[in-house]
Order: structure tokens, then C-alpha cells, then sequence
């Protein structure tokens, strides 16, 4: 018998909002379901649920027949993850059972776990601080021992921008951290803000790796705008403090995503716009070296 | 009851007749400004129109500084201004011929290599210089937060004292 290998865990996180942590969540996930052959699995742990709104739409605005039957399915059968982190709270047995009413298909290897509403609740600390901890460790574990869904390597996680119990949870377990950030000033002054952030939140645990990387750079000649090089530039100074003086393990990936509209549309257009596959495979391969390096 | 608002039709009209107005008065500074001209080539007959002022550093060299080398220009005016405030800024700045103070701010992301001014391209770069220094300060604070011991991080009860106290009683229940 083959013993189960968890998925690789990447969290997408940034404070600051806008920066694109849920396209590029969604665009990395499509890519490698699409263009490789790895199972993917993507969640949307964000209460404002942008991306499974973004994915429940079609272009025109209409809502995507066949995924609003399913949630509404899901929702009546108590397969959400709200529902799932309720049992895990209640101190009984976990034992929410894993299957598609749970987990959602887009496509043959991807597949998704929306959010809900009710993920609002988490902000009010209704839940038990201390067993959260282990709630998405505990249900990557059940996901990976199910028989009912298949074997995923990567699960992608779009993290809201602020350090919920379900973030908390996300980052003590993942195995790397994707932080996009933007060129201008407040999106680079977010960056040390995370840095600390994450340190001080997630010890005793161990930090995982962290990546950064430039979204929506200004494109200019095949490159970047020399504005947007100014950013990156300050970018690196900020991880490369931080990896030298608090031990962290940054890396600036140097593949930006460029600013475009058809990026922006990406989720509800169905599919990473072919003229920017190769940026965003770009991207992935440095992404897989970093979290695969010893 | 009628609208207080002018419906579509009749404000289509109104913009209409204010552009057949402004049309008219541009026809006549224009005729004005012909005639003024006649009259002044008229009474000086060398005269002719100014021609445009040429822009900012069109005939000036430029820089040979590689990207690299500006770079590192920019280090070492923010070690200048982080010693000296906006002396140090001013005094390692006025040591830069223009042609490399252009160069650096159009490296730094700030107008361009042919039209943009000295004066122009200093305060340029004196913001970047700025917002450089406004993000080390930031990174000091990290460091030097994460050398202390945490009274936030998580301890072995897994919850800080602060959580502890915003924590309901009835924490754990649904």
C-alpha cells in the first residue's frame, strides 16, 4: 500500500487589500491544473468571498448555473467549512466526512472549497482559539486519507487580509507563504508589516518559507517601468532585512505579474489569458524551486 | 408632478447651444488674435512668432552612469540624508552633475531622460529618498520587535494574555 502524501500548502496573504491575492490564487491554481498534471485544490478562506463569488459569475455578471446548484446542495447537506469547523470546535470527534458536496469541481483536477458567510463568525472569537489551531492541518489530513476525492498535490489557499483563526491556522501549517505586493509605497510598507506579523503570530511554530513577488507591475518594454523597478528595489531591501536579522526565509521571486485587464477578468473569463501563460509559469517554477529546496 | 430635472432631450439642447456660444467666441479670439498679429507684423516687419522655448536638457548630454552605478548613487544619498537630514540630502546631491541627477530620477522611476529638469529631477528623487527612508524606519521597528521577547506570540497555551481577556466566557460554545 502506498502511503498518502499531503498536499504542498501555499497560503496567499497580504494586509493590505487590492494587491491581487485572489487572482493570482486562482490564476496559479488554474495554470497547473491546466497546463500540468497536478490534482489542485483551492480554498477560499476569505469571509468577503471574492473569489468563490468571482467564480460563482460568469462575464456578462449572470451566476454560474451549475456551481450556485451545487452550493446551495452543499449548503443544505452542512458540507461547507464553516459547518466543519464548527464540529471540529465542539469537542466531539471530527468526523466530517470529505466528499464533492464538500469539495466543488471546476474542472477534472481542480477543484475547490468555497467560502461562506458564516466565516464572519470567526472574527467575533466565537470559536475555541486553542482547537482552531489545528483545524486545517486536521482537515488537509482527512482530505488526504479520503477515498471520495483524489490525491491533490498542491492546495492553494486565498487568506483574508487580516489574521483571522482561519489564517492563524492556514500559516502554522502551510509550507510557504505567498506574499504579492504592489509598485507603489503603501503596498511595499505592507510588506514589513506582514514580515513581523507572521513571526510574531505564528511562534512557537515553525515559519514556513515566504515568497514575495511584484503584481500588477507596470509593464514598459518587455519589462518593468523603471517606477515599479524603484518598488521591487525597496521590496528586496525589506525581505533581505528580514531574512538576515530575524531568521527568516525570504525570497523575492523575481517573475512579476504585469498589470492587465485580461488578468484582472481571469477568474470569471474562465482561464489565465494565453498571452500571459508564460509569466505566470515563470512565476510557478520559481515558486516550486523555493518550496522544494532543502 | 413634473421633474425638477431636465429631461435627456432638453439637456442635449442646453449643450448644444453652449457649444454653438463657446464656437462663436473661439471664432472671434481667433480672428482677433489674426488680426492683432497683421497689425504687429505691419508696424515691425522683422517681427516674427517666438519660437518654442526648446525643452529642458534637449541639447544637454547625458549621463554615462550604468543602472547599477545610479543605484548606487541612491545608497549614498540615503546614507547623506539619513546622517544629515535635508542638508546632508542637499550638500551630497549639489556634488552630482546634472546630467547624472536627470539620470538617477529617471532610474528611480521619475520623468524622463530628455524633457525633465534639474530642479524637477532632484525633487524627485529627494521623494524616493524620502519614501525609502519612511520604509527603513518601518524595518527598524520589525527588527528590532522581533529581537524582543513577543507578549503577543502565541506561548505554549496557545492564546495571549490580551486574547485571554477579549475571549468570551462562554468561549468553545456555538
Amino acid at each position: 500500500m502506498s502511503e498518502q502524501q499531503p498536499p504542498k500548502t501555499i497560503a496567499t496573504i497580504n494586509f493590505k487589500g487590492g494587491v491581487g491575492k485572489t487572482t493570482v490564487t486562482w490564476c496559479l491554481g488554474d495554470l497547473i491544473s491546466t497546463y500540468g498534471d497536478a490534482n489542485t485544490l483551492l480554498f477560499d478562506l476569505d469571509a468577503q468571498m471574492s473569489l468563490t463569488q468571482a467564480i460563482t459569475l460568469n462575464e456578462d455578471g449572470s451566476r454560474f448555473r451549475k456551481f450556485s446548484e451545487w452550493s446551495e446542495r452543499s449548503e443544505k447537506k452542512g458540507k461547507t467549512i464553516f459547518k466543519a469547523i464548527e464540529e471540529y470546535t465542539s469537542g466531539k470527534k471530527f468526523d466530517f466526512g470529505i466528499n464533492h458536496d464538500f469539495i466543488y469541481s471546476i474542472t477534472d483536477k481542480y477543484h475547490f472549497i468555497p467560502a461562506i458567510e458564516d466565516l464572519y463568525w470567526l472574527e467575533l472569537n466565537v470559536f475555541d482559539q486553542q482547537k482552531m489551531q489545528g483545524f486545517i492541518r486536521d482537515l488537509l489530513g482527512k482530505i488526504t486519507w479520503s477515498k471520495n476525492v483524489p490525491d491533490y498535490r498542491y492546495a492553494l489557499f486565498d487568506c483574508p487580509p487580516s489574521f483571522t483563526l482561519l489564517s492563524y491556522s492556514v500559516l502554522s501549517v502551510c509550507d510557504l507563504i505567498l506574499i504579492p505586493v504592489n509598485p507603489d509605497f503603501y503596498a511595499v510598507k505592507g510588506v514589513p508589516l506582514i514580515l513581523n506579523t507572521l513571526q510574531m503570530r505564528i511562534e512557537p511554530f515553525p515559519i514556513p518559507k515566504i515568497a514575495v513577488f511584484m503584481n500588477k507591475a507596470k509593464p514598459y518594454a518587455g519589462g518593468m517601468t523603471k517606477e515599479s523597478q524603484f518598488y521591487w528595489r525597496e521590496v528586496q531591501r525589506v525581505c533581505a532585512q528580514a531574512s538576515k536579522q530575524a531568521g527568516l526565509k525570504v525570497k523575492c521571486l523575481e517573475a512579476p505579474i504585469y498589470d492587465r485587464a485580461a488578468i484582472k477578468r481571469a477568474v470569471t473569463t474562465g482561464g489565465v489569458p494565453s498571452d500571459f501563460v508564460p509569466d505566470f509559469k515563470r512565476l510557478w517554477d520559481e515558486i516550486t524551486t523555493f518550496l522544494y529546496a532543502k | 408632478m413634473p421633474s425638477d430635472f431636465i429631461p435627456p432631450s432638453g439637456e442635449l439642447q442646453r449643450v448644444a447651444e453652449e457649444i454653438s456660444l463657446l464656437r462663436r467666441d473661439f471664432q472671434a479670439a481667433v480672428a482677433s488674435l489674426g488680426r492683432m498679429e497683421k497689425r504687429l507684423k505691419a508696424s515691425f516687419p522683422a517681427y516674427s512668432p517666438k519660437k518654442p522655448v526648446k525643452k529642458a536638457n534637449s541639447g544637454q548630454l547625458q549621463s554615462g552612469k550604468t543602472a547599477d552605478q545610479l543605484n548606487s548613487d541612491f545608497d549614498s544619498l540615503l546614507v547623506a540624508t539619513k546622517e544629515g537630514g535635508d542638508v546632508g540630502f542637499e550638500s551630497a546631491i549639489s556634488d552630482f552633475p546634472d546630467t547624472d541627477v536627470i539620470a538617477l530620477a529617471h532610474q528611480l522611476g521619475i520623468g524622463s531622460l530628455k524633457t525633465t529638469s534639474t530642479k524637477k529631477a532632484r525633487e524627485g528623487v529627494r521623494k524616493r529618498v524620502q519614501e525609502s527612508l519612511m520604509l527603513s524606519s518601518t524595518r527598524k521597528k520589525t527588527v528590532e520587535q522581533a529581537d524582543e521577547p513577543n507578549p503577543h506570540a502565541f506561548g505554549t497555551s496557545g492564546i495571549s494574555p490580551a486574547e485571554q481577556a477579549r475571549m468570551p466566557e462562554t468561549s468553545g460554545d456555538r
